[in-house]
């Protein structure tokens, strides 16, 4: 019985990877789309969606067969849980990871809208707290989820900072607005991908410790 | 553990079987002396019974019974026993002693009854109800001649006997138990001195059995088993040492040529549980290679392209080629083979990893050449086209315009050249078939020349040109016409790019063995995502412009063959809205640039 459970339990890891991986590249070739200006690697990251939906969708119902047929206690059933979680945290990457690639489209228009430089670094640490924040589900580290957790704050900086940037230009030539909106979008799906990636790593920081770190105030580093 | 097991069972049976064996002669020994002791006792007071029945004879019949009491009370006194002379019937006739008669009638006693069975004596051990003490009594027939038969009766007390015997027991099973002892530490020691070699044996046996190198066995050479055994296992230490080493050398030199290959090389089972990944495998998908081994390939690379290729070269058992893009620093093209590992059923999937983004880069770049040869080529001869078209459908005749369009052709036929010139000397510089004649060359000489004859061009343009050396005269080791072509298409960039009323300056400065040429405009300048790519062949920062002021996109690209192929080299410093500087690096002339100024004194 319990040789059944764990083959299950070992597909339903390798899938979750699976899926992962297709997210991580999703989001890496949506903001290159956008800071590279490269039409075709957005084309690329839109069409990809569907698979990744019916991915979430097989993932889930793998979850529930497993928890009706097994019935799991302790760490597997958390496992489980963590795993739900974090398979709906990376579906919704992956709508976001579409949104700006759209944005990205609609940007390519105009060509002499300069991109700020804060959006790149911002989308690089997106994508290295969803990076990191699988790594520690893998690795089972509570500690570099929790570093994930303290990267969100940057990106939420950033986000404050490419918004009056983006303002700015705004105010001072009316021509840019449209692109500017655009980016403006693409700046906040950004910030949300940090977010859903902060998710990620509590449920990591839930599978390791059994303790939800949800909505609780992190406790500043010191020592 | 100090003792073995072997040990202990040994010692304990075989002293438990000594033991048997002492107790056993002891206890044979004692009964037989018990035995004689009895016999004897028994004897002696069967002679004082028949000494009574001869003094019973002796008596008369009509002695009274205190005479015969008295008779009795004497020989018993003699003779230290319990006398009783007994009728056939047991009825005590007379009593030696002083107290009470047990019983008037002691026809059931054993030795009484059997004294009146047969003739013989009877005997009989027993306590003594009265005194407790321990009495042997012996019964025997006897008569008077005259009278009816009757039996005599003595006992003595088997206290003292008993007493003796007993002290003879104690010491006896004393003396067998010292006996045992000795025996079992005989044995001890020597089993101790038998066994002693195993517990090394074992320990050797042991670690070599856990896979370390295990202690050479120190032998004595008795040439028993045991020693033997010894000798064995030495022996088959020392081959798998031997073994173990031509082993470990064998893997060392395959992990070294493994973890040294260009190529990542990775090898999973028909789980995708990883079984050996070297470190270029670990640096293209940014994994750490050490840690790899026994993880499943999805959780390590973490790259789905990649797992699908194993998977197909897995599902057909033919080698698959892929090719992906990883994120590990930077995006680099990575190509992939997998081929299944042989084996029915398949044992897994060997995957060799190419980065191939700078061949993919070259492609690209070959290929972007070839569709911006082609535009070029085309644009001026379109141009020509529709002006010889014009011409034809009736502007010939129109002698105000018609050499006007002629002027046209002229110009685009004259681009369309410069642009085959330019080609052409770019492919032979490239190609290294451009016969150079190297000789001294005096730059201040060549820059003047160039000067000379851009000075139109820079008067018209409202800029200003000049020569700013610093440091004296140099002479380099180049050849003139190659340099000449170097400072020609610089300096008419600079102009180019130069607003008017703008200043370009060329200079000069030793740098070691060579000079360094710069020329410095104060135009556009260049963005600095734009750098990288100037001197690619038809690379324009802007395409219009560019074209607009008749160049090819050829002549920086010929700038920096030139310099390579006279062994020097080409650098660019720009700053949009500020202005660019281009150094070329020449290598000095073996002369100095003193001699060179002598000279032209």
């Amino acid at each position: 019985m319990s040789r059944h459970l764990q083959r299950d339990m070992d597909r339903m890891h390798r899938e979750i990877l699976s899926l992962g991986a297709a997210v991580e590249d999703m989001i890496e070739k949506a903001t290159a789309a956008l800071c590279e200006r490269s039409n075709s690697l957005a084309e690329e990251v839109v069409a990809s969606d569907t698979s990744i939906d019916q991915q979430e969708v097989h993932i889930e119902e793998e979850c529930l067969k497993l928890l009706a047929l097994h019935q799991p206690v302790a760490v597997d059933l958390r496992r489980i849980a963590a795993v739900l979680k974090i398979n709906n945290d990376l579906e919704r990457i992956a709508d976001l990871a579409v949104n700006v690639a759209e944005r990205a489209r609609s940007i390519n228009g105009y060509q002499d809208f300069p991109i700020p430089d804060e959006m790149r670094t911002m989308a690089n640490m997106a994508v290295r707290m969803v990076r990191n924040a699988l790594d520690a589900f893998v690795h089972l580290d509570a500690e570099s989820a929790r570093t994930v957790l303290r990267m969100d704050s940057d990106v939420d900086a950033l986000n404050v900072e490419v918004i009056e940037l983006l303002s700015r230009i705004m105010q001072s030539t009316p021509a840019q607005v449209p692109p500017a909106m655009h980016c403006f979008s693409a700046s906040r799906h950004i910030e949300r991908i940090g977010d859903h990636a902060t998710n990620i790593a509590e449920d990591v920081v839930y599978l390791v410790e059994g303790e939800i770190v949800r909505h609780q105030r992190l406790e500043p580093r010191n020592g | 553990m100090r003792f073995s097991s072997l040990f202990a069972k040994t010692l304990l049976a075989s002293s438990l079987m000594a033991g048997a064996a002492v107790a056993g002669v002891a206890t044979w020994c004692g009964w037989r002396a018990t035995q004689t002791a009895w016999n004897a006792e028994q004897q002696r007071l069967t002679d004082v019974a028949a000494g009574l029945a001869e003094l019973w004879r002796q008596t008369s019949p009509a002695a009274q019974p205190q005479d015969l009491n008295e008779t009795l009370r004497r020989f018993a006194e003699r003779t230290q026993v319990e006398a009783a002379w007994l009728d056939y019937e047991g009825n005590i006739l007379a009593w030696s002693s002083h107290r009470e008669l047990p019983a008037a009638n002691i026809r059931f006693r054993p030795e009484v009854q059997h004294a009146t069975r047969s003739a013989e004596p009877g005997s009989d051990l027993r306590r003594d109800p009265a005194t407790g003490a321990w009495m042997l009594y012996v019964a025997l027939a006897a008569q008077r001649p005259d009278a009816e038969p009757g039996l005599v009766r003595v006992g003595r007390t088997a206290d003292a006997l008993i007493a003796g015997l007993r002290r003879e027991y104690a010491r006896s099973a004393a003396v067998s138990v010292a006996a045992w002892l000795i025996i079992t530490f005989g044995l001890w020691c020597s089993l101790r001195r038998l066994l002693r070699p195993l517990t090394p044996l074992t320990e050797s046996a042991r670690s070599l059995a856990a896979g370390q190198d295990g202690l050479a066995l120190l032998l004595d050479h008795r040439g028993d088993e045991f020693s033997r055994l010894g000798e064995a296992l030495n022996e088959l230490r020392a081959g798998r040492l031997n073994r173990s080493d031509q082993l470990r050398e064998k893997s060392g030199l395959l992990l070294s040529v493994l973890r040294n290959m260009l190529e990542g090389v990775l090898a999973v089972d028909a789980d995708e549980t990883v079984l050996l990944a070297n470190d270029a495998s670990g640096r293209m998908l940014a994994f750490s290679a050490a840690d790899a081994v026994g993880r499943p390939l999805l959780e390590v690379t973490r790259c789905r392209p990649l797992l699908a290729t194993v998977q197909q070269a897995f599902a057909s058992g033919r080698p698959t080629r892929g090719e992906f893009e990883a994120t590990a620093d930077g995006r680099r093209t990575i190509s992939v083979r997998a081929a299944a590992l042989a084996g029915d059923p398949r044992q897994g999937v060997m995957i060799v990893m190419h980065d191939v983004t700078d061949l993919r880069r070259l492609e690209n770049l070959r290929k972007e050449f070839v569709a911006n040869v082609s535009h070029e080529l085309k644009t001026p001869l379109a141009s020509i086209k529709a002006y010889a078209e014009t011409l034809r459908l009736g502007a010939i005749h129109d002698a105000e315009h018609c050499l006007g369009f002629i002027e046209r052709i002229e110009e685009q036929a004259e681009r369309l050249h410069q642009l085959i010139l330019d080609l052409l000397q770019l492919a032979r510089v490239e190609a290294g078939k451009e016969v150079f004649d190297f000789r001294d060359v005096s730059l201040d000489h060549l820059a003047r020349e160039c000067l000379e004859q851009f000075a139109p061009a820079a008067a018209a343009r409202t800029t200003s040109l000049e020569i700013a050396p610093e440091g004296p005269p140099l002479l380099v080791h180049a050849d003139e016409e190659g340099l000449r072509t170097i400072l020609q298409n610089l300096i008419d960039n600079a102009l180019k790019y130069t607003p008017p009323g703008g200043r370009v300056r060329v200079f000069w400065r030793r740098e070691g063995g060579h000079a360094v040429i710069s020329v410095q405009d104060t135009g556009i300048g260049i963005a600095t995502r734009d750098l990288a790519r100037i001197f690619e062949r038809f690379f324009r920062v802007d395409k219009a412009r560019s074209r607009e002021m008749g160049g090819t996109g050829l002549g920086l690209s010929i700038v920096k063959h030139l310099a390579q192929a006279l062994g020097g080299d080409v650098a660019v410093e720009s700053q949009e809205g500020v202005g660019s500087t281009f150094r070329v690096k020449i290598p000095l002339a073996a002369r100095s640039a003193t001699a060179d100024a002598a000279e032209r004194q």
